[in-house]
């Protein structure tokens, strides 16, 4: 990356985290959303179970604590959520607010200008699933060491990558269709069911698992419960960060060529401004 | 002659819908621009003077990159807007909106900040650049405030900065003065014409015949897609000079009457300006070729039982040269104002 990209980069950045920071209603709401749901899923769980809820749980799931398994779902899916809603949504708010063709008008890639303006948002979501976290292990008893964090952060990371990929194809979708809300709603139904941030996804059939095997959460959701849940790096984490890895270039991929196409498109037809 | 902006048999076409209940619809194709071609010099304010829909917004997106042609070429400070589209965005600075392309959760000065790391500026250089910029548009005072406390002028201006911001040599102004009052417009024309002074290229578009006859050098006429005629404000002012020009105000027009006293021996055009639609009150403004028509012209009216309040013999302006050209008044559907094109 050069320097001339580096300058890009703090200018989005900070400009992302200025505007995060006068919004900070949305931000505590953001924060708590993953104790609300684990703990509604919990409350349901146990008035279904009865007192072998827990049992059945740890039996399924292989993991003692279900607030905790519903809590880091629940930060995981909440990220994918907004990551995908960012590049999604934000590019049409852009062309509301009259920005988004300003954008086109400065010597820059547009695509990783888009995919930098995920960056605060990804950090600030790796913040969120610590502080959500934590509080739960502190009243285990126990905490994870400094590497641990680094990996689980980077695995919260490398899981939003692709997810950008899903963002700039919603992009161009919603822009030419003018039905933003509708299409994320659809495609974030999917992930959230692919995913397995609220129940193992060992209880679908096996296609369905095999489908979700290309949801790129479903991994990391996995490898995070690993690493929290037993307070320890899994011997197949690099197996996994690859998978991450490959599905981050795939998604980037097909997400980049999308949109590429819809911004001919749009340069021919005049849609760039048109919202 | 050293051209700065050169533009050869440009042409657009929009499809739209038109909706038709729930569900149906049509497509419709809407020629935008119909082959225009001119070429601005370097150094100079060029106006592209045309109402509402002409095509003034379609030329500027294509030159700044953001919108493709469809037939013909346009090339800016040499470079051709869609062979070397970044070349292109590197020599022009654009203000598209008067009062939209910002962040309302920033301040001025950060809304600048942000578009200086857009353009790679050195960050030393967009301090003092934004300060200067700010203090140009008169906005020092305000650069700290968010913008969603800025008044319509004080966003216009801040956009204005913002298309400076990296020194372009040359700059598009899309409607600059549009929705401003009247103090905050004549900042802005003077910022203008401090544009001139320091060499740059200027290109305007408005529906405003005072500045465009006040500001540019050249103006290209344009409507319906179509370029009408281009030169300079005197230039094009004697076009309709050997003409007399009557401005006929009447109570209880109607449309047809356009082409009732278009067909009248001498006539040369006819536009009209409703200032009041439910007593048909408003201007009939008639290029004629001096020949002493007005008693037939008037008698049309009578015939037509509309009653005539003042009839004057006006000084050609921009605008009468407009109407001698397209049969079209400049400045339609404002503060309720409708212009009716001949019949």
């Amino acid at each position: 990356m050069g320097f001339a990209q580096l300058h890009v980069l703090k200018g989005v950045f900070v400009k992302q985290v200025k505007i995060l920071s006068r919004y900070i209603g949305s931000i505590v709401t953001i924060a708590v959303m993953p104790y609300m749901i684990g703990g509604l899923f919990t409350g349901i769980g146990y008035a279904v179970g009865g007192p072998s809820a827990q049992r059945n749980f740890v039996a399924n799931t292989g993991i003692s604590n279900p607030l905790l398994y519903m809590v880091l779902g629940g930060s995981i899916m909440l990220a994918a959520m907004i990551i995908m809603e960012n590049v999604g949504s934000v590019i049409r708010e852009e062309q509301l607010i009259g920005t988004f063709e300003l954008h086109y008008l400065t010597p820059n890639n547009f695509i990783l200008l888009w995919f930098y303006h995920i960056i605060p948002v990804a950090l600030l979501m790796i913040m969120i699933f610590a502080f959500n976290v934590t509080p739960i292990l502190l009243y285990e008893g126990g905490i994870l060491s400094p590497i641990e964090w680094v990996v689980a952060s980077f695995v919260v990371f490398l899981s939003m990558v692709p997810l950008v990929g899903v963002g700039l194809v919603i992009a161009a979708l919603t822009v030419r269709f003018k039905e933003v809300d509708a299409v994320i709603n659809v495609i974030n139904s999917g992930i959230t069911l692919l995913s397995g941030f609220f129940y193992p996804l060992e209880i679908f059939p096996r296609i369905i698992q095999e489908i979700a095997a290309l949801v790129p959460t479903s991994h990391a959701v996995e490898l995070l419960r690993e690493i929290v849940a037993y307070k320890s790096i899994p011997l197949d984490t690099p197996s996994k960060l690859l998978v991450l890895a490959v599905l981050s270039v795939v998604y980037l991929a097909v997400g980049s060529i999308t949109y590429k196409r819809w911004e001919e498109h749009a340069k021919r037809t005049g849609e760039l401004s048109k919202y | 002659m050293d051209v700065a902006v050169k533009v050869r048999d440009l042409k657009k076409i929009y499809i739209t819908k038109e909706r038709k209940g729930f569900f149906g619809g049509k497509k419709r194709r809407v020629e935008a621009l119909k082959g225009i071609s001119f070429e601005i010099r370097r150094g100079e304010i060029f106006g592209l003077l045309g109402p509402n829909g002409a095509g003034k917004t379609t030329t500027i997106k294509i030159l700044s990159t953001l919108l493709l042609p469809d037939e013909g070429d346009a090339w800016v400070n040499g470079h051709h807007v869609v062979d070397e589209a970044p070349r292109v965005r590197e020599s022009i600075g654009v203000s598209l909106y008067s009062d939209r392309g910002f962040y309302w959760k920033l301040t001025g000065r950060e809304n600048l900040i942000y578009f200086a790391h857009l353009y790679h500026l050195d960050p030393r250089y967009a301090k003092e650049r934004i300060n200067y910029l700010l203090k140009l548009v008169d906005l020092e005072k305000d650069a700290d405030r968010l913008v969603e406390e800025y008044s319509t002028g004080m966003k216009s201006k801040l956009n204005f900065a913002r298309a400076l911001l990296h020194d372009p040599p040359i700059v598009f102004l899309d409607e600059p003065t549009i929705g401003l009052d009247p103090n905050s417009a004549r900042k802005v024309r003077e910022v203008i014409m401090q544009l001139k002074d320091e060499g740059k290229t200027v290109l305007l578009t408005t529906h405003n015949m005072y500045e465009a006859d006040i500001l540019c050098d050249r103006i290209a006429i344009i409507s319906k897609g179509t370029i009408a005629a281009i030169g300079t404000p005197s230039e094009l002012k004697a076009m309709v000079e050997k003409h007399k020009i009557l401005e006929i105000e009447v109570v209880g027009f109607d449309d047809s009457l356009v082409g009732n006293l278009r067909d009248v021996p001498g006539v040369i055009n006819v536009a009209v300006r409703i200032r009041d639609p439910v007593s048909m009150r408003g201007e009939i403004k008639v290029v004629t070729d001096g020949n002493g028509i007005l008693p037939e012209i008037l008698g049309k009216l009578v015939e037509r039982k509309v009653k005539v309040v003042s009839i004057r013999s006006v000084e050609p302006t921009l605008e009468d040269v407009f109407v001698y050209l397209t049969g079209e008044r400049l400045e339609a559907e404002e503060d309720g104002v409708r212009a009716t094109s001949r019949a």
